[in-house]
């Protein structure tokens, strides 16, 4: 560990191939941001019509494998969009809503489980609803949660669904998925902004 | 800029007080134990049968890391279950966190914590967010820093070596304002940030129990414009904030404020507190020993 510190030329390495990793890494997903927008901006009018498949990649051993590897091992390659909610907006769940009672009841579809791609449903599926309560027919929903925004906090979601596989009749009460309308439509509407517990 | 104005930037050794390290390798030290801690209490997502089958993600990954699964192989063909190999990974990583909190061997044991974080990590690919790539990032300054040089054990048995940290610091620096600065790019080329909609939705995270109920507020959405706009300004002028010495508190305490709130409205308390952390590491300690200042003044 010494060379990091006393080797002037490998310290002058490390930075400038980390300066160049960290801005290349991030125009590239910025451009990406940039293209996925206005995507979401041209199909958000027409949200039951997207399918999109996967894209599957193997790992492979080139240069450019190299440094990926390498920055991701060092966080170099962290997408700094983290947080920007509707340029993810190509993410859509396969889900039917109920309305139980003042609240609302959110089933996930069975094709939802596609066996083929079992684990990575979340990022490549539609939505739409089925007896959409008529208080908020004119918001917009926000299910639209991408992988990027997956944390462990967000546990309860992903244990709901595999429950609603496993055991489907015992966990319709379970189901933790939040509505909220739009900013802009929240003093017309009389939606509840709830959590569904 | 020319070329040697900007190596001088690296190579002038300016930096002199090393707090900044020293608070730097004990506030992570800290931070692991409540990481790691997290995970383990959380294993079951990433291992024996995990909710989202390793295959499945592994298909997302495109980088040649060595997962977890990966170690429990190699350690099954020395006749280990997984339940043994996971507790003593366990006991690995926490003498590990605490020989960095006390300063021995830390440069190495951060290595360490890496490439277990990552192998985690890559099991645990949906799981992952902010905080997960921020504590890659802090862990890898952790092993270029010679952070077990300074108020340390380590001392105690070894002279203390001279060494610049000019260079790394300098680095650390600008990486922090790349990330701030893209952060608020990829915001203001949304509209939704700028129409408080973002905003909106933000502090309506699903599984965020707030402070304090803010659904009152949805009466006056000019508010949201506001510190929509607010949050963006801050985050792409954070590195002409940071640069000048002038404004570099106010920056810092602007952006300080953001992760608290943050914090305490999305109740995202690990990533918080990282965030903190970074900046305080970054900015918030002078370059020049107080002492030496003084002699000098």
């Amino acid at each position: 560990m010494k060379i990091f510190t006393t080797n002037k030329g490998f310290q002058l390495f490390i930075i400038y191939s980390t300066l160049f990793l960290v801005l290349s890494f991030n125009f590239f997903h910025f451009s990406n941001n940039i293209q996925k927008y206005r995507q979401s901006q041209s199909i958000s009018k027409n949200v039951s019509s997207i399918t999109r498949t996967p894209t599957i990649k193997n790992a492979s051993f080139g240069l450019g494998s190299l440094l990926k590897t390498y920055s991701f091992y060092t966080g170099i390659n962290t997408n700094f969009s983290l947080f920007s909610p509707d340029v993810s907006n190509q993410c859509f769940w396969l889900i039917t809503v109920y309305k139980q009672g003042d609240s609302l009841l959110v089933k996930p579809e069975k094709e939802l489980f596609h066996p083929t791609y079992e684990g990575i449903r979340f990022e490549s599926y539609t939505y739409t609803f089925i007896d959409y309560p008529k208080a908020l027919l004119n918001t917009d929903y926000q299910l639209n949660k991408n992988r990027s925004e997956f944390s462990i906090a967000q546990k309860h979601v992903l244990d709901s669904i595999f429950q609603q596989k496993y055991h489907a009749d015992s966990v319709k009460s379970q189901l933790y998925f939040y509505f909220l309308p739009r900013l802009k439509d929240f003093p017309n509407t009389n939606a509840q902004i709830k959590k569904l517990k | 800029m020319r070329l040697e104005n900007w190596q001088s930037l690296f190579l002038k050794e300016e930096v002199e007080n090393p707090n900044f390290l020293i608070f730097f390798r004990i506030a992570m030290g800290v931070l692991l134990i409540f990481y790691f801690y997290g995970i383990q209490s959380n294993l079951f997502l990433f291992v024996n049968n995990p909710l989202i089958s390793a295959e499945s993600q592994r298909m997302l990954i495109h980088y040649n890391t060595i997962d977890l699964d990966q170690l429990l192989k190699w350690g099954q063909m020395l006749h280990f279950d997984s339940q043994n190999i996971l507790r003593i990974l366990f006991v690995v990583i926490w003498i590990a966190v605490v020989l960095l909190l006390i300063g021995l061997f830390s440069q190495w044991a951060a290595f360490f914590l890496l490439i277990i974080s990552v192998a985690i990590q890559s099991n645990g690919y949906y799981f992952l967010y902010g905080a997960d790539s921020f504590i890659r990032i802090a862990l890898f300054y952790l092993i270029l820093f010679p952070a077990d040089r300074y108020f340390t054990i380590r001392n105690r048995f070894r002279t203390q070596n001279t060494n610049t940290l000019t260079p790394y610091k300098r680095l650390f620096q600008i990486h922090l304002a790349i990330a701030y600065f893209f952060l608020g790019l990829n915001k203001a080329i949304s509209k939704d940030w700028w129409n408080g909609e973002d905003m909106w939705k933000s502090l309506h995270s699903y599984y965020s129990q707030p402070l304090f109920d803010i659904d009152f507020l949805g009466d006056y959405p000019s508010l949201f414009v506001l510190l929509g706009i607010l949050t963006v300004s801050i985050e792409l002028l954070y590195p002409i904030g940071v640069w000048f010495k002038k404004t570099r508190k106010y920056t810092i305490f602007l952006i300080i404020c953001l992760h608290l709130f943050i914090l305490w409205q999305m109740n995202l308390y690990l990533f918080s507190t990282l965030m903190i952390i970074l900046n305080i590491t970054c900015f918030c300690f002078a370059d020049k020993n107080k002492v030496r200042v003084g002699i000098e003044n």
